[in-house]
């Protein structure tokens, strides 16, 4: 019988990740789309659902699989990615990126060899091509490639992005699942009966593929001994009963939430980014219990569920989300013991993936701040992402969520709050760049970056006086032009990915109940949908504003003049552009520039949310910018508040960097301005905090220094009468210290990570393109953030 | 009077500088050179500083209300804001009706201290060492002021919270912890009430980094205090029932 031993099990993980930083080329995913391409004409005559499912069992059954000597679970990831996500790749440009378009790209993404030569290789892409998947999304880009050129909006299929609720299954096991399922197909209408049928299938696929590692770790413990063959003969034993039984211990329950995982991601292969695990703490509290483990124990089991999301030599598998603690809908705190056990888990490891979220509210006992501390002031180590859980109850509420729901609110990728297993809100279909839509609309649809005529705008050319008079009134025309022309093609590209239907991962989003698939845009299949629209420039625009104001104010015949200078990128014109500066700027607490903010994202968000999808539901405003004010703002040209040409736009909610120059506790006034009642697909912002304003000697009074210093002002302030924010992420370091890590890695990092934040997830610092690690740096923002 | 607040710094803390959130503002210029000072970049005023009025910083102050929970407001620092003391006691009788909770944090070495006392509702003083020579050979400061500052702000009866910087080689004798014990009990007694604290500070050389920056050369040595040293004057303190806090 193996023994449970938290040393060992340890000692296992941490080579079980070395050896999966090894691996360099990913070529899984290839084999489940070639194997499904082949089966194509076999299942041509059932419903798309039924043939997805048919095909995916196929591919499962001749894929590749292994199990790690270091294995304590049987599992990985690994063939459901390919290394297509740019931002960790030390390569990347922010020049040359030019969004993910080509669906087809990804074949780029694997090495040549003997086995996967050019023509293998070649021969699928031109298959892909004529799929109507892929033509239906190429027409769909062609048809908004002018405006998405420059990057006025931008859309995309969404891939991934969903919480699953595994619960179910971990409970009862895929049996109970499919008995449910053999009764629908007893009473429903004909229209549903192929849906039920491929859902059935993809359970049964999910079984085999734990038969299939079971006979792989029967193998394995043949030609073992001593603990290595019990621990080989604990899998096989346990792949006998789970996913297919209920688990019932811990081990178990880890076991059967990886096939599940695996078998999910493998579905969407080769980008199944930024799919979350959810209330992670919850979900497997009720089993720890059972096994009677204590937090050791747990944690070392947990520290192999963590390294499973590791895929590759840079963890591919991107944006993937795990969140713990939170409340209940009277307010009563979830944390439990498996929360501190995961947080052991991730801090012992400080892995590059999965990313920690933590929801925290009023109630938060002070112990959870004193365990976060180490994750905080470790120089390094990750951070997890912050979230208050009493302002979600209030956001969700009001978009419509049922109260009783709101307690599975977790986060999909890196921000977005969603519910558990009931919710597909598409969230990152569209992307809105109000810096572009400012640029064309002060120089009547003409880009200033390129001198191209991007279009012909509804509030077009008049005299440069009355254009900045009336500039507000424009905007928010021209805005409203875009943002139906982004919508069109954002549905239309959810359109194209509902050819892909994921008959198993409907199982975990409510498709048993409503016989639909997650991506049906006839029916809808979850309870709860929606599309989302990343916001980009509001601070921007806002400055803009209010800069253009101050020089109608004091100097209007400089009107032609400040247009002529935003073409020229300033050349020339320093003077008015440090005029232009002089303005106020949002995030110091001022009334006019913070006003303006507050004006711009109330209006942007309502058009925004009255947009609708292809199933007739609201769009959700998310003002958050993964990295993106970095390539959409290349592509803006000079802006009225000072912002040169190029340069990136502010980052989700924040001011622009350099702006806030007046501290932390300024600028989080000015923050809590901002209407976050209107924010149901999620914002971003993030504070680069200096670590000597912590003066506390330990980690755990440094934590709940942190609580005072930052949390407690931002999001339990008792004065604030509005909905306070409720997501924030932090790098606790300085310029200097990263500087110092990149000159010397060695000394700094010897494990060659060094774990840091870009928007909602955690990088290792050393992996990025010198832009990115660059954007790290200038967004620390130190004057931002001062604390006296 | 001047029409006029120099300030060199500003920013909100929590708990460490008065009660609640605050908002504390550094003000320019003072009147003592202590060689450990941790913010030498206040000590002149200079053409850095920022030049407020006296409402448009009580304007400042007033929008900033929603940081000032639990019980929070506004402290004025240094440099030694006694200096500015007739601006700052007209901007606090102007906080007052706007119910803003005040608080100075002051060396007491002035004169001029005392017309803030009787205003704000929140007293922060350095008591650096209670003996003669040394506090001025070091620092300038002349002891019997500051005790005057002191045994008046006891006698309002108001929050008085004394902070001695605990230093190697300047105040940690057994006679200096007597003697510290000895002043404070008679504070307490003056007080006849419950609003005396003491804290005491350990050096540091937060501020070492910045005396390049401003020319200055860091000339204390050997600051660092032992356990043992912090634990003397603890005792004493402790043995006279002196009420000692940790912000």
């Amino acid at each position: 019988m193996y023994e449970f031993n938290a040393k060992n099990l340890t000692a296992l993980a941490n080579d079980l990740f070395k050896e999966e930083r090894e691996i360099n080329n990913l070529t899984g995913w290839f084999i489940i789309k070639e194997t499904e391409s082949k089966f194509e004409e076999e299942y041509k005559n059932y419903s798309p659902m039924k043939k997805a499912a048919l095909k995916f069992r196929e591919a499962i059954k001749v894929l590749p699989l292994s199990i790690s000597d270091n294995a304590v679970f049987a599992g990985t990831q690994r063939d459901a990615f390919a290394r297509s996500y740019a931002l960790i790749n030390p390569t990347f440009k922010v020049e040359t990126f030019a969004g993910y378009c080509d669906p087809t790209a990804v074949y780029d993404d694997i090495t040549v060899t003997d086995e996967f030569t050019k023509e293998r290789i070649e021969s699928l892409r031109e298959i892909d091509k004529k799929t109507p998947y892929v033509k239906e999304l190429t027409e769909v880009y062609n048809s908004c490639e002018n405006l998405t050129g420059e990057v006025a909006f931008f859309i995309e299929q969404v891939t991934g992005h969903l919480i699953p609720d595994m619960r179910a299954i971990l409970k009862y096991g895929i049996k109970k699942l499919i008995k449910d399922i053999d009764e629908k197909l007893s009473e429903c209408s004909d229209d549903k009966k192929e849906n039920y049928e491929a859902m059935k299938i993809s359970l049964e696929t999910t079984v085999l593929l734990a038969e299939r590692y079971k006979k792989l770790a029967e193998e394995k413990a043949e030609i073992s001994d001593g603990d290595k063959k019990e621990r080989f003969t604990l899998i096989a034993d346990t792949l006998g009963k789970v996913p297919f039984e209920p688990a019932e211990s811990l081990y178990e329950a880890i076991q059967s939430y990886i096939i599940l995982w695996q078998t999910m991601c493998l579905e969407q292969a080769p980008n199944p980014f930024a799919f979350s695990v959810g209330n992670a703490d919850r979900i497997f509290e009720p089993y720890r219990e059972i096994s009677g483990f204590d937090r050791d124990t747990t944690a070392a089991l947990l520290k192999h569920f963590l390294v499973f999301f590791n895929v590759g030599d840079r963890s591919w598998a991107i944006s993937q989300n795990l969140i713990v603690s939170g409340r209940d809908k009277d307010g009563n705190d979830l944390t439990n013991d498996t929360t501190y056990a995961l947080l052991d888990a991730y801090y012992d490891m400080n892995l590059p993936q999965p990313i920690l979220s933590v929801k925290l509210h009023k109630n938060t006992p002070d112990k959870l701040y004193q365990e976060l501390g180490r994750f905080l002031f470790t120089p390094g180590c990750l951070t997890p992402s912050l979230f208050n859980d009493d302002s979600l109850y209030e956001v969700l509420s009001v978009s419509g969520v049922d109260i009783d729901d709101i307690a599975d609110t977790s986060i999909a990728g890196c921000q977005e709050p969603l519910i558990m297993g009931k919710d597909n809100a598409n969230t990152t279909n569209s992307w809105f760049n109000l810096g572009k839509i400012l640029e064309l609309t002060l120089n009547d649809g003409v880009s200033t970056v390129t001198g191209k005529k991007i279009c012909d705008l509804p509030e077009g050319n008049t005299d440069a006086l009355t254009l900045l008079k009336t500039v507000r009134e424009r905007f928010y025309k021209n805005a409203e032009y875009f943002c139906e022309e982004m919508v069109k093609a954002a549905n239309g590209a959810s359109r194209a990915i509902s050819n892909l239907p994921v008959p198993f991962l409907s199982t975990v989003m409510g498709g048993i109940e409503t016989g639909y698939d997650v991506r049906d845009i006839k029916n809808q299949g979850t309870k709860y949908n929606g599309s989302g629209c990343l916001i980009h420039g509001t601070s921007v625009v806002a400055d803009s504003f209010t800069a253009i104001d101050k020089l109608l104010a004091e100097r209007p015949q400089d009107a032609e003049r400040l247009l002529n200078a935003l073409k020229n990128n300033f050349q020339g014109d320093e003077e008015l552009r440090e005029f232009l500066l002089s303005a106020p700027k949002f995030g110091n607490n001022n009334e006019t520039a913070d006003n303006e903010a507050v004006e711009i994202t109330n209006k942007i968000a309502d058009m925004v949310r009255n947009q609708k999808n292809y199933l007739g539901n609201n769009f959700r405003p998310d003002f958050s910018t993964p990295s993106t004010h970095l390539l959409y703002g290349y592509w803006v040209g000079a802006l009225p508040c000072g912002r040169k040409s190029r340069d990136m736009l502010n980052y989700g909610v924040d001011p622009l960097y350099g702006e806030a120059q007046n501290g932390l506790g300024f600028r989080t006034l000015s923050l809590m301005k901002l209407p976050f009642r209107k924010m149901c697909g999620g914002y971003a912002s993030h504070f680069g905090i200096d670590p000597k304003y912590f003066v506390a000697s330990s980690y755990e009074d440094k934590g709940i220094e942190f609580k005072n210093k930052v949390m407690k002002p931002l999001f339990f302030n008792e004065l604030n009468k509005n909905v306070s924010p409720f997501y924030l992420y932090v790098n606790v370091t300085t310029a200097e210290i990263l500087r110092k890590v990149l000159a010397e890695p060695k000394k700094y990092a010897p494990s060659g990570v060094y774990i840091m934040r870009i928007h909602g997830t955690f990088v290792n610092f050393l992996d990025l393109s010198p832009a990115i690690q660059q954007d790290i740096i200038t967004r620390l923002d130190p004057q931002s953030t001062a604390i006296c | 009077m001047s029409d006029y607040i120099y300030t060199f710094q500003k920013g909100f803390n929590y708990s460490q500088d008065g009660p609640g959130n605050r908002l504390v503002y550094h003000l320019s210029g003072c009147n003592l050179f202590c060689p450990w000072c941790s913010n030498p970049e206040g000590l002149k005023r200079t053409e850095n500083s920022k030049k407020y009025t006296i409402q448009e910083i009580s304007n400042e102050i007033t929008s900033c209300r929603m940081m000032f929970f639990e019980n929070g407001g506004v402290t004025f620092t240094g440099g030694e804001v006694s200096l500015q003391a007739d601006a700052v006691s007209e901007l606090c009788k102007m906080l007052k009706n706007e119910n803003i909770s005040t608080c100075i944090e002051t060396n007491a070495s002035l004169k001029d201290t005392a017309k803030l006392i009787d205003i704000v509702d929140y007293m922060i003083a350095d008591f650096k060492s209670p003996d003669k020579k040394t506090l001025k050979s070091v620092t300038g400061a002349d002891i019997e002021i500051i005790k005057e500052n002191l045994l008046k702000r006891a006698s309002t009866q108001k929050y008085l919270l004394i902070r001695i910087p605990l230093i190697n080689n300047f105040n940690t004798s057994y006679e200096n912890a007597r003697a510290f014990a000895e002043f404070f009990k008679e504070l307490t007694e003056k007080s006849k009430s419950d609003n005396i604290f003491i804290e005491i500070l350990t050096y540091h050389e937060y501020g070492k980094d910045k005396y390049e920056k401003e020319n200055l050369s860091y000339t204390f040595k050997d600051g660092f205090v032992s356990n043992e040293q912090v634990a003397i004057l603890k005792n004493e303190l402790e043995k006279n029932n002196l009420k000692i806090i940790k912000t």
